[in-house]
């Protein structure tokens, strides 16, 4: 896990602050399921978890979304750069695991945007409440040549105490690292992948730097050896 | 703060002694964090008259994570510590129970007022605390810069589970208010103290003593909470409550604030680890005389033993007496080992002899036509109880040169530096199914607070009727209602639990000090805006329970209801890098320039 910059250190250093205070609520399972196909669509479903012997309303649950990608020069992307700006957003839609509607806000920041969820339904004593949230959009994926990539971040003010993700995508994964099971208040963790039509195996590394590296080298060593030979 | 020891001395006291140093941590959100490691001390004293020799003890260690050390030679000889069972019953005449005991400790001699001690490590993963240490506060955290007092509820019980079946455990407790950093206190605390209004819940008839402890500038800080013979927590948990009064300067949003500790004495009257003192062999002053008589014109000898106790305060058992004879060897020495035919007697008489006491054998004759001589030989040890040996199992808090025990219960609170939201809700008859519901909501901290939602919920069989409203009108910041009468945020119809319905209410930031009474009437923080009052009047019909009303619930987080819900933010997106083009650029550039130079 490491920090993300900018709004999620503001989240960071908050809960700092809070770090020995008396949690009412934790995230007790956090699914993410992400579909690639021209775009993604994530799927978040949350269980929150009332910790405390009095009910609670949830009340409002905002997804932060932001899509950090590197500067361009025309088409191209200028390497230790970093740009950060809201994501569009599309069939954004929230309810509970028993089909009861959520009201979802859509608010777009200068360098974010925020999924704003309004859950009035009160979890009992020590009892849970499971709502998913669904949104598609061509933000949360960086499409190359061949490769296309997706490296989403995931963090809270409180405990995530099951992170799981999954994924769907008829194009072939060539690379992942999955995420920290587990994330504290504060904290942040990725979940990385590399999608290719290429029938590619999984060596441990983005095959993209991979092919890319290979023909540059190549290519150079053609010349080399021309030349020498001319 | 002592406990006496009930039990009078013996001559020779070995005393398995498990000590057992414990901390205790509590915090405000009520849990409690132990740290424990056991230590068994076995101690050998000789608190008699009469030096005592050939001192054996067979010791049953459980659980040692270390060996049996020596930790203190008093003794006026070396001490041997083995593992050896067969040299421990040799050397005792076979008079010492070895069956069960790992390790044996011989010694020589213990004169009067000398001790020895030993001890070994406990693998303390395999106990539990045997004093349990609940505490709660009748709030969950208190505003900074004013002064405020809190009641402290200290429950102590004793870990059923983990003391020794049968045994007593007793707890004395004094309780200290601490701003000095250097003893479990937060200089933060400008004002800390009195305790005032101690009482005790349960029945065990403890007395309280306010008085200035030294952690304070201030008086009436600490408190001993006592009973002559300490509180039995086997017959049930000591629970007693008491107020703290106190003002922190703390300037962060929120901090867990130490404001003192409590030091527990405990005592078991068993011992905590199940070790053991398998069996004790001693001795001590004696006499043995044989008496030869004869011959007769027969040539017949008689042979006899006397055996005296010329000890001042110990009583014997006479295990093993032998009684033989051997011929006289003119201007030599006696072969021990050429018994005179029928002169050897052995005999266990197993009589006890009292200090000046003897015991003398009967006479055995035997016939020889020479002079024999006599020998006799025995073997004694003391007798267990008042007058002999006393093994004692006890277990105690570890001492403290500075807290006088080191069982030490830091205490905490959540101390408020900026705004701190206390929602209050009344519920009154207003006349036939009529009720009146005021939610006051105040801010008691000493910053304007952010803006402030209020939830609540209306159970089924009750009506929203009449109006809804929220003085001052302003500080409702979203009013979606649509209706002049009935001023809310968010209304949800069944919202589950059980309620009919669910609202929400958008409030404008909290202006800060209002005094936190939860007055619905209070116009002076009201116009101030430091408390802001929802109004609404429901009807019950039909089967209605009026307890269901009584829920509230908050955001934000920094809040003194427990109930309160915090906003919750989840962070999302994207950080994926491609640099497939640039690649791509980066191989086309290449290939141009090899074509530019093959060209040239």
């Amino acid at each position: 896990m490491r920090p993300l910059s900018l709004i999620l250190i503001v989240i960071v250093t908050l809960n700092a602050v809070h770090a020995q205070e008396a949690w009412v609520e934790e995230i007790e399972m956090y699914n993410l399921s992400i579909s690639v196909d021209g775009g993604v669509k994530v799927i978040s479903r949350i269980t929150l978890k009332n910790l405390i012997s009095k009910p609670i309303v949830p009340g409002l649950v905002e997804f932060r979304i932001q899509r950090q990608v590197p500067m361009k020069l025309l088409i191209f992307p200028i390497p230790f750069t970093s740009d950060k700006k809201p994501v569009k957003i599309s069939n954004v839609e929230a309810k509970t695991a028993d089909g009861k509607e959520i009201k979802v806000d859509i608010k777009n920041h200068e360098d974010y945007t925020s999924l704003i969820c309004q859950i009035w339904y009160p979890i009992e004593p020590h009892a849970n409440l499971t709502f998913l949230l669904s949104y598609s959009s061509e933000d949360l994926i960086e499409k190359g040549i061949l490769f296309s990539e997706i490296a989403i971040p995931i963090g809270t003010d409180m405990n995530i105490k099951k992170l799981t993700v999954t994924t769907e995508s008829k194009l072939k994964k060539t690379y992942e690292v999955l995420p920290s099971p587990q994330i504290p208040a504060g904290g942040i963790t990725f979940y990385r992948a590399e999608f290719s039509s290429l029938p590619l195996p999984k060596v441990g590394m983005p095959w993209s730097y991979l092919i890319w590296g290979l023909i540059l080298f190549v290519t150079a060593g053609i010349i080399i050896m021309s030349k020498r030979r001319s | 703060m002592v406990f006496l020891s009930s039990v009078a001395a013996a001559p020779l006291d070995v005393r398995v002694i498990d000590n057992i140093e414990v901390a205790a941590e509590m915090n405000s959100s009520y849990s409690t964090t132990y740290t424990m490691n056991i230590t068994t001390f076995i101690n050998i004293s000789n608190n008699g008259n009469d030096d005592l020799s050939d001192i054996w003890i067979a010791i049953d260690m459980v659980n040692n994570v270390s060996e049996l050390t020596l930790y203190y030679n008093g003794s006026s000889s070396n001490v041997l510590i083995t593992g050896n069972a067969s040299y421990a019953t040799d050397a005792t005449y076979g008079n010492l129970k070895t069956a069960g005991a790992d390790v044996f400790v011989h010694i020589p001699i213990l004169r009067v007022g000398e001790k020895v001690s030993l001890f070994y490590d406990v693998d303390d993963s395999k106990y539990g605390v045997p004093v349990l240490v609940d505490e709660s506060y009748n709030v969950s955290k208190v505003p900074a810069k004013k002064t405020v007092s809190w009641k402290v509820y200290l429950n102590l019980s004793a870990n059923s589970s983990a003391i020794p079946s049968g045994a007593n455990l007793y707890v004395n407790l004094t309780k200290y208010l601490s701003n000095d950093t250097a003893n479990f206190g937060s200089d933060n605390w400008t004002v800390l103290g009195p305790i005032a209004n101690a009482l005790e819940l349960s029945s065990h008839g403890v007395s309280f003593t306010v008085w200035n402890g030294p952690y304070t500038s201030g008086n009436s800080d600490a408190l001993n909470v006592t009973s002559s013979t300490g509180a039995n927590l086997t017959t049930g948990p000591l629970n007693i409550t008491f107020d703290v009064s106190g003002k922190s300067n703390v300037e962060a949003r929120s901090s867990l604030e130490k404001f003192g500790f409590a030091v527990v004495y405990f005592k078991i009257d068993k011992n905590y680890s199940g070790a053991g003192i398998v069996d004790v062999y001693a001795t001590g002053p004696a006499r043995i005389q044989v008496t030869k008589e004869g011959p007769n014109s027969a040539m017949e000898w008689n042979e006899s033993v006397n055996i005296t106790n010329t000890a001042q305060g110990v009583t014997y058992v006479i295990r093993n007496v032998t009684l033989w004879a051997v011929p006289v060897v003119t201007g030599g020495f006696p072969d021990l080992t050429s018994v005179i035919s029928g002169s050897y007697q052995t005999f266990s008489p197993g009589v006890t002899v009292a200090p000046g006491g003897n015991w003398t054998s009967a006479k055995y004759s035997f016939t020889y036509d020479n002079i024999p001589v006599i020998w006799a030989n025995m073997s004694f040890e003391l007798v267990q109880g008042a007058t002999g040996y006393q093994i004692l199992e006890e277990t105690v808090n570890e001492y403290n040169d500075t807290y006088g025990s080191s069982y030490i219960v830091v205490e905490k609170i959540i101390v408020i530096g900026s705004y701190l939201i206390k929602a209050t809700k009344y519920v009154k008859p207003a006349g036939g199914n009529l009720y009146d519901i005021y939610l006051v909501v105040e801010n008691i901290g000493g910053e304007r607070s952010p803006v402030v939602w209020v939830y609540d919920l209306v159970p089924q069989n009750f009506s929203v009727v009449n109006k809804m409203n929220v003085t001052q009108a302003s500080m409702l910041r979203t009013n979606n209602s649509g209706n002049a009468n009935f001023w809310w945020t968010v209304n949800q119809t069944n919202p589950g639990l059980g309620y009919k319905e669910g609202y929400a209410w958008e409030l404008n930031p909290i202006e800060p000090n209002a005094d936190g009474d939860g007055n619905y009437s209070d116009t002076a923080e009201i116009s101030a805006n430091q408390s802001v009052v929802i109004y609404y009047q429901v009807q019950g019909s039909g089967d209605y329970r009026l307890t269901e009303a009584f829920i509230v619930g908050v955001d934000p987080i920094l809040s003194m209801n427990m109930q309160s819900s915090p906003r919750i933010t989840i962070v999302t997106g994207s950080a994926a890098r491609n640099y497939e083009s640039l690649f791509a650029l980066a191989t086309g550039l290449l290939l141009t320039g090899a074509v530019v130079v093959r060209r040239r």
